[in-house]
């Protein structure tokens, strides 16, 4: 979260911004910068009409405590107070954003990014809402935007993303290998190609990226679940028995129908029945299993 | 079928999966957001927090019967699909990835020669894995693309003198662009062929600044950690700032050299600052003084691990250590939207794959 110095070098000085209040700001600070929220917040949760420098360190310290929608309406008043607060603004898109109210969020990330167009956390944050929101074209335009280093990884881990879910496997199936590149243990970027397989079933493909996700993790489901399918398609159920029995053991949920938008694989119950029968005529210890 | 054997198959197939077990594969992003660690965790659930594919795609998948032989005249490798697999397809269509979709993996498409392209039989059945490279519908072809293989030509004199002839426009273009290249600009390095960066202008919000701050990246400097940057200055009140370390534009660190007092003995002012997730710390100032008036001041500060040094004509004014930031990209900044006047940029670049030395202007 924020720095606790934030306020101290950013013109948020309490003495500068209102006299009136100095001596609370600044022990509120203090008391951030030790880590003791809950007291600081006190110090300024007194009646009153403070300045917007007061309502921001409210919304970090409501931040901190978990506090979500009281940070949101925190920092909110703080954006009307001082319209041209653009730090309180991207944190109230922050906590907008953890609420799940995506659209709310955009708009206060946006006038941020119009600012200052290379804030990529702040693009990062609000790729995520246009992905959930299934604004997919803007979502690519948001992370094709980011331009540091640092943001990289997700940047192109959101373009694979918002090209997937846009159908445009090809290109996204080259994000998510740059992703790999750059990060071999991203086992999201995996299980989002296996998921990209499955759209094309294309068997090879998903063997490969599942044997490859259970190598990084092999308690991993979307790679368990991956390998068990290819053997069942391949009527190799000995192989599908033990990858199942591994499975099994995440205790993920493999009842019921899928939902309505996600990709789904049904094995039949003859097919269970089957892998039953393998197992209890080999049981396996998955625990000592090598992949 | 009893299980009474089989501890490790927690499943009670009696309540719930009367239609067998669903395997489901959701499109996933936490990892945007979370740092690798975390979001590999979140990958170990059955049910991850994100995802939205759009549109249902379900496989109503039956029993497999034993290992089917073989169906292809062409492969019998175990990527052949049953004939069942097609029906299993989800219903939808699927412009861009149909049942005979190409599947190109990682390496970027490109211009093939076209013989390899024709003259595949297709194969009737959906061997995924085992054709790389199927027929392509002949439209993909454009009938105007050069190719050195076409099979209309009957010799290899034609082909000959046409790679021949694109051969010589190539070296003709090339040397026209060296002869008008700018000369502002040369690489050099031990055996580094790397090509000089480009200048990249972007906006630097700053807390508690009214006015935006412009920043210069230097592209050829992404991810760098230890660099030395130097060059020749006019002293002058407005100064000359950049930025080194630079993530992006809202973390990086900056210093300052500006001209406090001109006369026969200058004084100049040097500070240093660093940017950390838009605020702006304390800028911690130094004040030099010139041994005699000069036209111009050779500048350099060197970037080697968290140690900074700022060196005035050859000599060490100012050092300061600082490990926020390991490495980032170079550049100046402007404010009041006056660029810096400077003469004789060079960077020297400490790069994995050697040493390269950039010699390029703010022009």
């Amino acid at each position: 979260m924020s720095a606790p110095n934030a306020f101290r070098t950013s013109g948020y000085s309490g003495a500068a911004a209102s006299p009136a209040i100095g001596d609370p700001m600044e022990a509120a600070l203090a008391l951030h910068s030790q880590g003791r929220f809950q007291e600081a917040l006190d110090l300024l949760s007194g009646p009153g009409e403070y300045p917007a420098d007061v309502y921001t360190l409210r919304g970090d310290l409501l931040t901190e405590l978990g506090r979500f929608t009281d940070a949101a309406g925190s920092y909110y008043t703080a954006t009307v107070k001082a319209p041209a607060n653009l730090y309180a603004k991207s944190h109230l898109g922050s906590c907008l954003r953890r609420l799940g109210r995506w659209e709310p969020a955009v708009d206060a990330f946006q006038p941020v990014l119009d600012a200052d167009p290379h804030r990529d956390s702040v693009r990062l944050e609000m790729g995520d809402c246009l992905l959930r929101l299934n604004r997919l074209e803007k979502a690519l335009d948001c992370f094709d935007k980011c331009w540091s280093e640092s943001s990289r990884r997700q940047a192109l881990f959101g373009k694979g993303v918002a090209l997937q879910l846009l159908r445009r496997f090809d290109e996204a199936e080259i994000a998510y290998e740059r992703v790999l590149a750059l990060d071999g243990k991203a086992e999201e970027a995996l299980a989002n190609l296996i998921a990209l397989s499955m759209e094309v079933f294309d068997l090879e493909r998903v063997q490969r990226y599942s044997r490859r996700l259970v190598e990084i993790n092999p308690r991993s489901a979307p790679g368990l679940q991956g390998l068990t399918l290819v053997a069942v398609e391949r009527g190799e159920m000995e192989v599908a028995a033990r990858h199942f029995s591994a499975l099994a053991e995440q205790a993920p949920d493999l009842r019921g129908t899928a939902d309505e938008d996600v990709m789904a694989y049904r094995v039949s119950r003859k097919a269970l029945d089957r892998i039953r029968e393998c197992i209890s005529r080999q049981p396996v210890k998955p625990a000592a299993r090598r992949y | 079928m009893e299980n009474s054997s089989s501890p490790a198959f927690p499943i009670e197939l009696a309540s719930g999966l009367e239609h067998g077990a669903t395997l489901r594969f959701p499109v996933t992003w936490s990892y945007l957001l979370d740092s690798p660690n975390s979001s590999a965790a979140i990958q170990t659930q059955a049910a991850p927090k994100t995802s939205r594919p759009p549109a249902a795609r379900t496989m109503e998948v039956v029993e497999t019967p034993a290992p089917p032989p073989a169906p292809s005249p062409v492969n019998n490798a175990v990527a052949v699909i049953p004939s069942q697999v097609p029906a299993r397809k989800a219903p939808e269509p699927r412009p861009a990835f149909g049942p005979d979709a190409k599947w190109e993996m990682v390496i970027p498409k490109m211009a093939r020669p076209l013989a390899a392209r024709v003259g595949r039989p297709t194969n009737p059945t959906r061997a995924i894995a085992e054709s790389p490279k199927p027929t392509e519908p002949a439209a993909e072809t454009p009938p105007t693309e050069v190719s050195f293989y076409t099979g209309s030509e009957a010799s290899f004199v034609p082909r000959k003198w046409k790679v021949v002839g694109l051969s010589a426009a190539a070296v003709l273009v090339a040397l026209v662009i060296a002869w008008i290249r700018p000369g502002s600009q040369a690489t050099s390095g031990n055996g580094s062929d790397a090509a000089a960066g480009t200048w990249s202008r972007r906006t630097a919000y700053v807390m508690g600044s009214s006015a935006p701050r412009e920043i210069l990246v230097f592209s050829g400097s992404d991810d760098l950690k230890n660099y030395r940057i130097e060059f020749s200055w006019v002293p002058e009140p407005r100064g000359v700032g950049w930025i080194f370390r630079a993530t992006d534009s809202a973390n990086y660190y900056a210093a300052k050299l500006r001209l406090v007092q001109a006369g026969a003995i200058p004084t100049l002012s040097a500070e240093h600052f660093a940017v950390v997730k838009g605020v702006e710390g304390a800028h911690s100032r130094k004040v030099i003084t010139l041994s005699r008036a000069m036209s111009e001041v050779a500048v350099r500060m060197d970037a080697t691990g968290p140690a900074f040094t700022l060196s005035l004509q050859g000599n060490p004014a100012d050092y300061w250590t600082d490990e926020r930031f390991e490495s980032g990209s170079l550049g100046f900044y402007e404010e009041g939207g006056e660029r810096p006047v400077l003469q004789g940029l060079r960077f020297t670049l400490f790069k994995k794959s050697g040493l390269q030395t950039v010699v390029t202007s703010l022009q």
